[in-house]
């Protein structure tokens, strides 16, 4: 509240003085503040109106014959610790002053200056209520992000429980079906044979999903922060495909990788995921080549995983990123559809964004972007 | 060769199915004991009741969820007997927590091993671990 609104300020004066009361209201109405006000003289008084009255503001002489200021100040500070208290005073003296600024008394108010009575409360109520939004805003800040940690630690709990219970069950669905697809085998009939083979692939399938479905949701977890030779961590993630590098022959390029600030684990998983697809989806009779390179923009990375392989049409842009969602059977290409969900929950960890351009029959490249955390002096790494 | 007696703790009744098809296939004569809770592993190995009387086993399977008495209850209890100590203790369970592992070998279990998907492989970890404790390792002669 303050002059310019309707409200009327309500403010407790304590003042013994009747002449310094007069100027003071005097000088109140001629600043043109509309307000209503009670005067007090004594500690029970001046407790008892904080508590009836509730005041927007205090005003406040310095010494009186049985109390003062500094008393009804902390007294204030009990009852309500908010409130604007400006101390009016003829003689406080500087020490004085400053000791009270720094116990929390909003401002002081000579008497000879008594017409800066209105600015200065103006001035008082609004730093008061911007506080107070500050501290609202603030408080719902904190409010917000304790619900959060407590959602997603639940969720996390929630993804780990779940995934962990539905094994064993699923253990012996699988487990069983095997022992009946061995030791069964020449007394059934190739239809039941058949049948049997897609239970045993149903449940082995169910397994991966789950594995990894815990996979997702522990990329949540630990998240640590240190500089990270790209290089480094595409040569662990080449080794890691060894298989399949042997297996297609592809030729990988990777110069000018850059030294950056981010989780190590999840650089390896999310350089895994990309070149492990770029190899998965070669065309039939081609020799995968990826090429992937890195150029600083400001202050993020722009790394870009390119191939010759088959390509994904644009329609599918937002499709892919999605857990679980495959845009071939299953028969075609193996794999449960999470890589590129987990590449793109790492990359928005990281401040960053995915995307890519494709031609399909040709090729496509994976762009994505890494936001480290400030400073740091990033260079490309010595390779 | 005298026949190897292990005691399997174990309250799945189809891991139970699952072991003891492993172990029937052993090259090694193996007689395996089922104890389907905590309370009751430990009456039989302490021999209490109706368990006086039977084999001290050569080797204790141990799950970790158990109902009621846990298995890491179960181990903590066996490894403070100074008899029952000296048996060792595979344990075989299907969590995969670090938390669990930790606890597991702090109380001195002998190792502690993931029951793996699939008979086939759950096969080979059994074929695994009769040629290590009863053919690579010694055990005491009791």
């Amino acid at each position: 509240m303050d002059a310019a609104s309707n409200h009327s300020v309500r403010i407790l004066i304590l003042e013994h003085e009747p002449d310094d009361i007069e100027l003071l209201q005097y000088e109140l109405k001629k600043g043109g503040l509309h307000y209503s006000s009670e005067v007090v003289q004594e500690r029970e008084t001046f407790t008892q109106a904080l508590k009836d009255f509730k005041p927007d503001i205090v005003l406040s002489d310095y010494a009186l014959p049985d109390f003062d200021g500094a008393s009804a100040f902390y007294i204030k500070k009990e009852i309500s610790p908010d409130t604007p208290f400006i101390i009016v005073s003829g003689t406080i003296g500087d020490e004085n002053a400053v000791e009270l600024i720094k116990a929390g008394v909003t401002d002081y108010l000579l008497k000879e200056k008594l017409f800066m009575v209105v600015p200065k409360i103006d001035r008082a109520l609004k730093e008061s209520r911007e506080h107070r939004e500050k501290k609202a805003q603030e408080e719902q800040l904190a409010s917000y992000a304790r619900e959060l940690e407590r959602s997603n630690k639940e969720l996390e709990e929630f993804a780990y429980l779940a995934s962990h219970d539905l094994q064993e069950p699923l253990r012996m669905v699988g487990s069983f079906l095997q022992l009946l697809q061995q030791r069964y085998q020449d007394r059934l009939d190739g239809q039941a044979n058949e049948y049997i083979y897609y239970a045993v692939e149903g449940a082995a399938r169910m397994k991966r999903l789950i594995n990894d479905l815990l996979n997702y949701s522990r990329t949540k977890r630990e998240w640590l922060i240190e500089q990270v030779d790209i290089t480094c961590t595409v040569r662990d993630a080449l080794q890691n495909l060894a298989a399949s590098v042997n297996e297609s022959g592809a030729v990988v390029h990777y110069e000018n990788m850059p030294v950056l600030a981010a989780d190590p684990g999840q650089m390896l998983q999310l350089f895994q995921n990309l070149i492990g697809n770029a190899i998965k989806f070669r065309k039939k009779d081609g020799k995968p080549v990826i090429n992937i390179s890195a150029s600083k923009m400001n202050a993020s990375w722009l790394f870009a995983v390119e191939d010759n392989g088959i390509g994904i049409h644009q329609q599918y842009s937002d499709k892919i990123f999605v857990i679980f969602k495959k845009l071939h059977g299953k028969e075609r290409y193996e794999g449960t559809g999470i890589g590129l969900a987990i590449a793109k929950k790492i990359v928005e960890r990281h401040g960053g964004k995915i995307w890519f351009e494709s031609l399909p029959g040709q090729g496509t490249t994976f762009y994505f972007t890494l936001n480290p955390p400030i400073n740091e002096t990033d260079q490309y790494s010595a390779g | 060769m005298k026949p190897i007696n292990i005691l399997l703790v174990e309250d799945n009744p189809g891991d139970v199915l699952l072991a003891q098809i492993a172990f029937e296939k052993s090259r090694f004569d193996v007689n395996v004991q089922v104890a389907t809770d905590g309370e009751e592993a430990l009456e039989f190995l302490f021999k209490k009741g109706r368990f006086a009387g039977t084999n001290t086993p050569d080797l204790i399977l141990l799950d970790l969820n158990l109902p009621a008495k846990s298995g890491s209850e179960v181990l903590a209890d066996l490894k403070s007997d100074e008899r029952l100590k000296v048996i060792p203790v595979i344990i075989l369970t299907t969590s995969q927590a670090e938390w669990d592992i930790i606890q597991c070998y702090k109380l001195h279990a002998n190792c502690f091993v993931n029951k793996p998907f699939g008979f086939d492989s759950f096969d080979a970890v059994v074929t695994c671990i009769e040629d290590f404790w009863f053919n690579i390792v010694r055990l005491p002669a009791n």
